[in-house]
């Protein structure tokens, strides 16, 4: 009988995990550079049913004991490319990351271009953080200072800017990459980190286009008929444990 | 008279390992690749009913009234392979089987099998299941079982299976396995099954950017679910009649 409630119950905390992920995904439906989560399921142990007082022909015979999670993963998809006609707005068409140095100078990665130009004249992100540029000699971090109305960005990520009547090289944003559908993992606030053994390396197939931000790449339709499915899938597993209770009761009204 | 308990009882116990099964079932719903299970039933063995109450010349003779059955048990439980629906995803890593086979992954020097193909590119590059098995492929130069590499390129299956990586080719074919006897495979949990004896050469139709549903139907399970309730209350009602007569028996007869 307890095993009962413990296979209803696995159902349930399986489906309501669920969809938090797909709450979450939905709520970042229109967040810059998002991916969305790919999570799927797993089913438990069996157990012999050769129990002490169980009537039993075939002593093979097994009953699964539920549901959990699988394990979840960023999707690695392109979103739609949203122009905006921003100098500093960035995305990238294709596979790959920018680069952030943050303040203690951890390197995290983003698929977010929404950029701006502090007041030093360094690029950087929405929140303040520098983006890694490598700098062609004779340029460095804020010198020249740039000016977001003279910025030109090429599909490489080369950085050119028109000082006075010049159009001077400063440097190249750099795109990075690495294999495997895990080798970024979300840490929040748009940023990724490469997992512990996955290999950095530069992408090579990819386009940075300059004035687009890349949209989330939620598709709300497909995240809502998720969510139809598995709060139905919920809300069986609870009826499940409902009537797991109703046999309970009968049992102890026997007397 | 009091063997009917015992006839109710197996009911109630049988019925309890029935709703075990049919709430596994509801709990796997959203799972993919997953079989649903059903628990079959079998009554036990008839056996012949006498009493001592006829009476032939001055003594009472055995007197045989008929057959009966004492009650129910649990057969087996079976494994349903019916095809699960198929779902459209835009991930090239997704794979349903459509019909018989499984596909083959690697467990430390085991080959498990599954029907659950939402795979992932690993770090290394190498193509595994969701929880991190290594999906097995033949190469296709040297005929020897692989992991298969993908790397970081775009790749596609073509109607033999062969995985045909953009820019390098065909370089591997997806193993795929079938069986002589579904009834023999093992379930291992987290989508696997194990058996020995695959039949690597039979024809498997995989299609890719797809994902195989489970094949439990709500409404099948849950009108189960009220029909085991349904039955199990009626033998709880039965068990509680018999302990009316037999507390008849006990107190009210035996009164002066």
């Amino acid at each position: 009988m307890f095993n009962i409630f413990a296979t209803a119950k696995s159902g349930m905390s399986a489906y309501q995990e669920k969809l938090d992920y797909l709450s979450n995904d939905l709520v970042n439906s229109s967040t810059t550079g998002y991916k969305s989560t790919d999570v799927g399921f797993k089913d438990l142990l069996t157990e012999s049913l050769d129990r002490n007082g169980t009537p039993l022909v075939k002593k093979t015979a097994i009953s699964g004991t539920g549901v959990k999670l699988g394990i979840n993963y960023a999707s690695e998809k392109q979103g739609n490319l949203l122009t905006t006609g921003g100098k500093t707005d960035l995305a990238i068409d294709g596979k790959g990351y920018f680069a952030l140095t943050q303040a203690n100078g951890n390197i995290v990665y983003t698929r977010d271009g929404n950029f701006k130009i502090d007041t030093n004249g360094t690029l950087v992100d929405s929140s303040g953080t520098k983006v890694y540029v490598q700098y062609e000699n004779g340029a460095s971090e804020g010198s020249p200072a740039l000016e977001s109305k003279n910025i030109s960005i090429d599909k490489q990520g080369g950085i050119t800017m028109k000082v006075g009547e010049d159009m001077i090289k400063i440097g190249n944003i750099p795109v990075f990459t690495a294999i495997g559908d895990k080798g970024f993992i979300p840490i929040g606030n748009s940023c990724f980190i490469p997992n512990s053994d996955a290999q950095v390396t530069a992408s090579t197939n990819y386009d940075v286009i300059q004035g687009a931000l890349e949209a989330s790449n939620v598709d709300t339709g497909e995240v809502f008929s998720d969510l139809i499915l598995n709060q139905r899938a919920f809300q069986l597993s609870s009826k499940a444990v409902t009537a797991a209770d109703d046999l309970w009761g009968m049992i102890n009204n026997m007397r | 008279m009091i063997r009917g308990f015992y006839t109710s009882v197996s009911g109630l116990i049988t019925l309890q390992n029935e709703q075990e099964v049919i709430t596994n079932n509801i709990s796997n719903i959203n799972n993919n690749g997953y079989k649903k299970r059903e628990l079959t039933k079998q009554s036990f063995e008839d056996v012949m009913i006498s009493n001592r109450q006829k009476l032939l010349g001055d003594k009472y003779v055995k007197n045989d009234i008929g057959s009966l059955n004492l009650g129910v048990k649990v057969n087996d439980v079976d494994t349903v392979f019916t095809q699960g629906a198929f779902k459209a995803t835009d991930s090239s890593t997704d794979f349903a089987i459509d019909g018989r086979g499984f596909f083959v992954a690697q467990n430390g020097n085991k080959e498990v099998y599954t029907r659950d193909g939402n795979f992932k590119v690993n770090q290394q590059g190498y193509l595994i299941t969701n929880d991190g098995l290594q999906v097995l492929g033949i190469n296709s130069a040297t005929g020897a079982k692989e992991p298969i590499y993908i790397g970081n390129a775009k790749f596609s299956l073509d109607g033999e299976n062969n995985v045909n990586i953009e820019g390098i080719g065909t370089t591997d074919k997806l193993l795929t396995a079938d069986f002589q006897n579904y009834n023999s495979l093992k379930p291992l949990g987290d989508n696997y099954i194990t058996v020995d004896n695959p039949i690597y050469s039979a024809t498997v139709n995989v299609r890719q950017n797809f994902l195989e549903a489970s094949n439990v139907d709500p409404s099948a399970e849950l009108v189960k679910l009220m029909e085991v309730k349904r039955q199990f209350e009626t033998n709880q009602k039965f068990v509680k009649m018999q302990d009316e007569t037999v507390q008849k028996a006990a107190s009210e007869l035996g009164r002066v």
